[in-house]
């Protein structure tokens, strides 16, 4: 009898489709519009993904928009002085002074060295725009300098992803899963993304009765739901998934043997050394076959069954396959040793692997559309929680060989490749390349397996040191500061930041303000948040509710999602990419073959019939118009796109799928290459002697071709620091600019602990320390204060603080509540992620009652 | 006609909150205002804890208690079961938000904003006229949504669908089929309210290794269950009102002290005329109390220009029956007064009996008034009635014995202390027995016990009631039997027997707690019952 609105022209007065900004997911909403006001947001019932479901952040966006407290109009500072508290003393200018302003200073710099800006962009919607200006400009610190995916993201995935998957993520394929192993990821409950489109998804799988195990240090939502709660030590689940390797290789030999010897380069011939086996005169790597006896090239059309097991000799050498090694390496890491680093027993290790396996259905394979796949419904997914810490990228690469040891990568029930990050295409991505050795390469701009590794490095964040990494931006702030300690030629003189608060964000605020003060720093924004107070233009930005795109980051699904103004913008404020392209304009590189235009054409994959000329100044409309006629056609540009709301589908089973024998491609299991990258790096190193500049070693043992467990140093400080503390994100609050907002706050101060630390009892009772009392949590770089709320859901060495709080912008909704986490986190090389560059977010810190 | 239900489903729930903020942007309700919300409730020892997430909102009972202690009618339930207030007619009492087990309603004081410096657009557009000062509101099943042909804002858009709505009564409904799932639950069904939401418990997920019949059993038999946590301190999941203040307090304390001086002036003047006319002043005295009190409940309405819509519901509420007892008492007991000065007691004959009974009737209905607001334990026992009458003739006895106008004489006053003497010793007897029955009554009303036995109100009974007003009246009454009693003395235990029994009406109205959790078929929100997949 009751049913949902089917149609936006179902409803009194004015629904206008258009895309949620409220966090990373963009979901598809409808907004109502009663007499030029904006009076509720609901989901958009018309799109496949979220079937007219939004979250609660998604509901809370009118209260962004009419926010009193955003910047309206622009504002150049008057008091020279910058610190913390001190008024910057802002005088509203109009827009062409301040673009005239700015724009004169960048063309200046450009003209001198373009390298002396720095941008720190993170406008998620549209990365790929705010890419493109950074190569237009030609600086090397771009797009992710101060804020980036290593503070925000999980860098490790993006880099493992692309290599296994051909996408930046990962995720399960919940409508066939029989059993979700999910560590440090709220996927579907929390944090992760598509809130939406998995929350609906995981709660039918569940019904179905799907086995949910949730390995996290915290009960997370997630981890309430699931079947079983496996608390872990912060940062050692790479120890728990080499011992469940360990049990599936050596103690049970059960895994997907026929997937590894055709899909992977498990069979791959290694030496004494580990290294490959390569025919004499391709250089392709071998393997062994055993139907005939003798050693055969990976894509030798007459190999019939590659050897996993065995030693062989191949033209004198003694080789065996890259899998025998494998399982020698796991051997070193059994349950029993994983478990005291874990806190996990080591039966329930045994256990867990082996439940996985069994509900993997090996061997099994189902038909869908006329189409055989294999049938694997068992996947392990990660994210932020397991690899934001040193170890991060060594921990997903167990992770994605765990799922293709059971065989279930991108295999039905299994973990599958995102729809692709399809921002930039509109269409499915080309997905993975044949690239070296019979393995895929990923086609990711601006992300390359071999790019060149020289010294001194170029870039601020000390890019180099991380050549698979996509950014180490947190890395930015100290080095500013200190240049030619680390050698670096460029003396950095502005920073151009859009849509990020690296004061919250990134780590160690008193450092990143303290680069700041150094800087002209012009800032991209809505707020006058704890950054904006040390720039010297601030540059408003209309809310997203003002604003047009096109954008696909969903999971699932093909096509291009819209977004556009439901309300003219309420103050003087203008679209994002409008602004970079005036500033690109009076910077000089807006036209020619290399400005911003042509960059695009290339980035967005323009058709010919649909590029934009390299002659002439587009709007931001104007280009979205383009692009969707490139896609779509003609009648289908962007008017039509606002009526519809998006050109979107899921995507067919067998754009899901990898289907058998996949273009010939194989995955890695047996990562060489890392090791190869390793000892160019160090090679590089070596030569430039430039660690001598450095002061220290760069360790370069994390690329390796088989995970083993490496600590992160957290694991190792000790002394008063006797706790871990961990960052959750919630389903209220994902990033900074959710903690301004009423609707959010009250439910996070009224309805969850959100805004205090939470705490084992046990280790409260330790330090005296009761329900409801002032603590101060304190790291070897920091200190917060907070209120202590005690849960038996938390590990019992563990403290946990929420998202990012601890304001102290003028802000009456967000100052002064909660604690800032990443206050505490050191930006420091010691705490980055050797290969994926990625920030340690869990900081050792010892609490103390106030 | 359709009769409207919610089924929610425990398994489903994420606690996201996205009802909670949905519900916010439908209804555009002030900041502290949330019709429906979500709770967090955990349960265990690490690191077997189990944690869940349990949306709570107005149950839309078949037979809501809100509505029958409305004293205006603006509380109704309509007949497709939807239980709502009516703006225009609540007069702010707050009786319904006490009297409500799910603490569904909110009384809106204040109509803050969300952000302090100015409304936003969207308040402007959507708030001024959708909520009124002073009254109550709550849950409406979004009846506007409904009448429109569409879901509640929560159901609309929980991610999970962990809410279905529809016609319980429509065989056909997808929520009337779950309602009759074998994991459906009333929620507390103690009340007895018959609530129109029902919760599905969430299925019981073992420990059991997949694909393992054997463990899967063992599981199930309980072998690998985890050790049941030690319950909750007592008190810790039980909340206190804050709807009825001092104002109130006082105003059942003056209501009943004045009711019982003027029942005493009546019934001592019944037997002895030297009486009627020496304790005339403090019968005025307390003729004027009530006045007084009258006032201050008149303040404590969020809307006092409506006080007359009050009498509308004498058949089921106390409060309008309160009303009309007071508001007849005080137009009587004017013309009384009136009386006494115009013709100096000639008429007394006249309107003293039906005072008489009146004030009988105010003595007696604060207290049952109470019993009324089922959601507090520690007011609905016999114990809290009889005290409430008795201390009420203490405080009466004390407003005579205070004698203002010095008109008693000394047998007249010692008589008085010792009457007053042994309405303090049955007084003190019935605390004793209020206690002692809170303390063996449940969760709810031994917190509440313990609250004024040891906890923040242990000075309000300690020191004001048992110290203060029910000490000093036993002294004087054991002066006054066994020799004179100085005057002083007198009139010291009289204001003390009045500021102990107003101390008293305040301790019991802050002492008394409600649950805060749900229960499901008296088993506590964690017995989710074992149904199978």
């Amino acid at each position: 009898m009751l049913q949902s609105p089917t149609s936006s022209r179902d409803r009194a007065d004015r629904w206008v489709r258009t895309h949620c900004q409220m966090c990373y997911s963009q979901c598809a909403i409808q907004v109502h519009v009663r007499d030029g006001v904006a009076v509720k947001i609901e989901g958009d019932p018309t799109n496949p993904l979220t079937r007219g479901r939004i979250c609660a952040r998604g509901q809370a966006g009118l209260m962004k928009l009419y926010d009193p407290y955003r910047v309206k109009a622009p504002l150049v500072r008057t008091n020279p002085r910058k610190g913390r508290g001190v008024d910057p003393g802002w005088r509203q200018i109009t827009w062409d002074e301040a673009l005239d302003l700015v724009g004169r200073k960048l063309a200046a710099i450009r003209q001198d060295n373009p390298h002396k800006l720095l941008c720190g962009f993170w406008p998620y919607e549209k990365f790929i725009l705010a890419f493109a200006w950074c190569l237009a400009y030609g600086t090397d610190n771009g797009q992710f300098t101060f804020t980036g995916v290593s503070s925000h993201c999980a860098n490790p995935i993006h880099l493992i992803g692309n290599i296994t998957h051909g996408s930046q993520a990962d995720y399960p394929d919940l409508d066939h899963c029989r059993y979700l192993l999910v560590l440090g990821s709220g996927i579907g409950a929390t944090g992760f993304n598509n809130l939406v489109f998995f929350a609906q998804r995981l709660a039918d799988a569940r019904e179905r009765g799907m086995r949910l195990v949730v390995v996290d240090p915290r009960l997370s939502p997630l981890a309430a739901k699931a079947d079983e709660w496996v608390p872990i030590v912060p940062g050692t689940d790479l120890a728990l998934l080499l011992a469940m390797l360990h049990v599936l290789v050596n103690e049970e030999g059960r895994y997907d043997a026929e997937f590894l010897r055709r899909s992977t380069n498990a069979p791959y011939l290694v030496d004494g050394d580990g290294r490959l086996v390569r025919d004499a005169d391709t250089g392709e790597p071998l393997v062994w076959d055993e139907a005939s006896a003798q050693a055969r090239q990976h894509d030798d059309a007459d190999l019939v069954h590659p050897a996993l097991d065995g030693a062989y000799e191949v033209e004198g050498r003694a080789c065996r396959p890259a899998f025998a090694l494998l399982r020698e390496r796991f051997a070193a890491h059994p349950p029993e040793v994983a478990a005291p680093i874990t806190g996990i027993p080591a039966e329930t290790i045994r256990r867990l692997a082996r439940e996985f396996r069994q509900a993997a259905q090996i061997g099994a394979v189902v038909q869908i559309d006329g189409e055989r796949y294999p049938y694997r419904p068992a996947s392990a997914i990660s994210y932020r929680g397991m690899q934001s810490h040193t170890n991060g990228t060594l921990a997903t690469m167990a992770l994605e060989m765990l799922n293709a040891i059971v065989g279930s990568l991108d295999a039905v029930g299994g973990t599958l490749a995102r729809s692709g990050d399809e921002r930039r295409y509109g269409c499915p991505p080309p997905r993975l390349a044949p690239g070296k050795d019979g393995l895929p390469v990923a086609r990711i701009p601006g992300f390359t397996l071999s790019a060149d590794i020289s010294f001194p490095p170029r870039t601020v964040t000390l890019k180099e040191l991380f050549p698979l990494s996509i950014d180490s931006g947190h890395l930015a702030p100290p080095i500013v500061l200190e240049p030619q300690r680390y050698g670096l030629a460029v003396q950095p003189e502005a920073l151009l930041l859009y849509h990020t608060n690296p004061v919250m964000s990134a780590g160690e605020p008193a450092v990143v303000m303290r680069a700041m003060e150094r800087l002209f720093v012009v800032d991209i924004t809505l707020y006058l948040d704890e950054t904006a107070e040390f720039a010297d233009v601030i540059l408003p930005e209309s809310s997203y509710l003002e604003r047009y795109n096109l954008v696909n980051l969903e999971s699932d699904a093909v096509g291009l999602q819209a977004a556009q103004p439901v309300v003219e913008p309420l103050h003087d404020t203008r679209e994002g990419i409008d602004i970079l392209v005036d500033l690109a304009e009076r910077s000089g590189c807006l036209y020619g073959p290399g400005g911003y235009n042509a960059l695009l054409n290339g980035l967005l994959q323009l058709c010919p019939e649909h590029k934009l000329s390299t002659e002439r100044r587009y709007t931001w409309v104007e280009m979205l118009d383009t692009w969707a006629r490139c896609r779509f056609g003609d009648d289908r540009g962007l008017a039509w796109l606002r009526e519809h709301g998006h050109h979107m589908r899921q995507r067919t089973p067998a754009e899901r799928y990898r289907p058998p024998r996949w273009g010939g491609l194989r995955v890695p299991v047996y990562y060489d290459f890392f090791r190869d990258v390793g000892e160019r790096l160090r090679a590089a190193l070596d030569q430039s002697r430039y660690e001598d500049v450095l002061g220290f070693r760069w360790d370069t043992a994390d690329y390796v071709a088989v995970p083993s467990w490496r600590p992160s140093p957290i694991h190792a400080e000790s002394g008063p620091y006797d706790l871990y503390c961990i960052n959750y994100k919630t389903a209220t609050t994902t990033s900074a600019d959710g903690v301004v907002n009423p609707w959010l706050m009250e439910v996070n101060a009224e309805d969850t602990p959100y805004l205090e630390v939470e705490m084992h009892p046990a280790a409260a009772r330790a330090r005296g320390i009761r329900e409801g009392d002032r603590v101060r949590v304190e790291s070897r770089v920091g200190a917060v204060e907070g209120r202590v709320r005690l849960t038996e859901g938390i590990q019992p060495q563990t403290v946990g603080i929420a998202a990012v709080f601890g304001r102290w912008m003028q802000h009456p909704v967000a100052a002064g509540r909660g604690s800032h986490h990443n206050a505490l986190l050191p930006l420091s090389i010691d705490h980055t992620d050797k290969i994926s560059g990625n920030i340690e977010a869990c900081a050792r810190v010892r609490v103390t009652r106030l | 006609m359709p009769r409207y239900g919610m089924v929610i489903d425990l398994d489903r729930c994420i606690g996201c909150h996205a009802c909670t903020v949905a519900c916010r942007a439908e209804h555009a309700t002030p900041p502290g205002v949330r019709f429906t919300k979500v709770v967090q409730v955990d349960e265990g020892l690490y690191p077997h804890v189990r944690r869940s997430f349990i949306p709570r909102g107005c149950m839309h009972c078949a037979e809501p208690p809100c509505v029958d202690v409305c004293p205006t009618g603006a509380s109704y339930k309509r007949a497709d079961g939807v239980v709502l207030v009516s703006p225009k007619r609540c007069i702010g009492c707050k009786a319904c938000v006490l009297a409500c087990p799910y603490e569904a309603r909110f009384f809106l004081d204040d109509l803050p904003t969300y952000f302090p410096s100015a409304l936003t657009l969207y308040e402007r557009s959507r708030s001024v006229s959708a909520h009124v000062r002073g009254t109550v509101e709550k849950c409406t099943f979004c009846i506007d949504r409904l009448d429109a042909g569409l879901q509640p804002a929560c159901v609309e858009t929980c991610p999970t669908k962990a809410r279905t709505f529809g016609d319980l009564d429509d065989p056909e409904s997808e929520v009337a089929r779950l309602a009759q799932d074998r994991r459906a639950a009333q929620p507390s069904p103690e009340w007895a309210t018959r609530p129109s939401v029902f919760y599905l418990l969430p299925y019981v997920r073992g420990h059991e290794p997949a694909g393992d019949p054997a463990a899967a059993a063992q599981a199930a038999a309980g072998a690998d269950a985890p050790a049941a946590a030690p319950r909750h301190e007592v008190g810790a999941f039980t909340s206190a009102q804050s709807a009825w203040g001092w104002r109130v307090a006082l105003y059942l304390g003056l209501s009943s002290a004045g009711a019982a001086a003027f029942l005493f002036w009546q019934l001592g003047a019944l037997a002895r005329p030297a009486w009627a006319a020496a304790a005339r002043p403090g019968a005025a005295l307390g003729i004027a109390l009530v006045l007084v009190g009258a006032l201050l409940i008149l303040a404590d309405l969020g809307r006092p220009e409506r006080f007359y819509l009050a009498v509308l519901r004498p058949r089921t509420s106390w409060e309008s029956r309160g009303t009309l007892i007071v508001g007849a008492f005080g137009v009587l007991g004017l013309l009384h007064v009136a009386s006494w000065l115009v013709a100096g007691g000639g008429w007394d004959g006249l309107l003293a009996a039906p005072l008489a009974l009146l004030a009988l009737a105010i003595l007696v209905y604060g207290g049952l008034l109470l019993r009324s607001l089922r959601a507090f334990a520690l007011w609905t026992a016999s114990w809290q009635v009889g005290l409430y009458v008795v201390s009420g003739l203490l405080a009466g006895g004390g407003v005579l014995a205070l004698d203002a106008a010095g008109s008693l004489s000394a047998a007249q006053a010692r008589a008085l202390a010792q009457g007053g003497g042994l309405l303090a010793a049955l007084a003190a007897l019935l605390l004793a027995g209020l206690l002692a029955w809170a303390h063996g009554h449940g969760t709810t009303s031994r917190a509440a016990a313990q609250e004024l036995l040891a906890g923040p109100l242990a000075g309000h009974l300690w020191v004001g009631v048992v110290g203060i007003g029910l000490a000093l009246p036993l002294l004087a009454g054991v002066v006054a039997a066994l020799g004179p009693l100085p005057p002083l003395l007198g009139r010291l235990a009289g204001a003390a027997a009045l500021a102990g029994v107003l101390i008293l009406r305040f301790a019991i109205l802050a002492a008394a707690r409600r649950p805060t959790e749900l229960t499901f078929r008296g088993l506590g929100p964690w017995a989710a019952a074992a149904a199978g997949r």
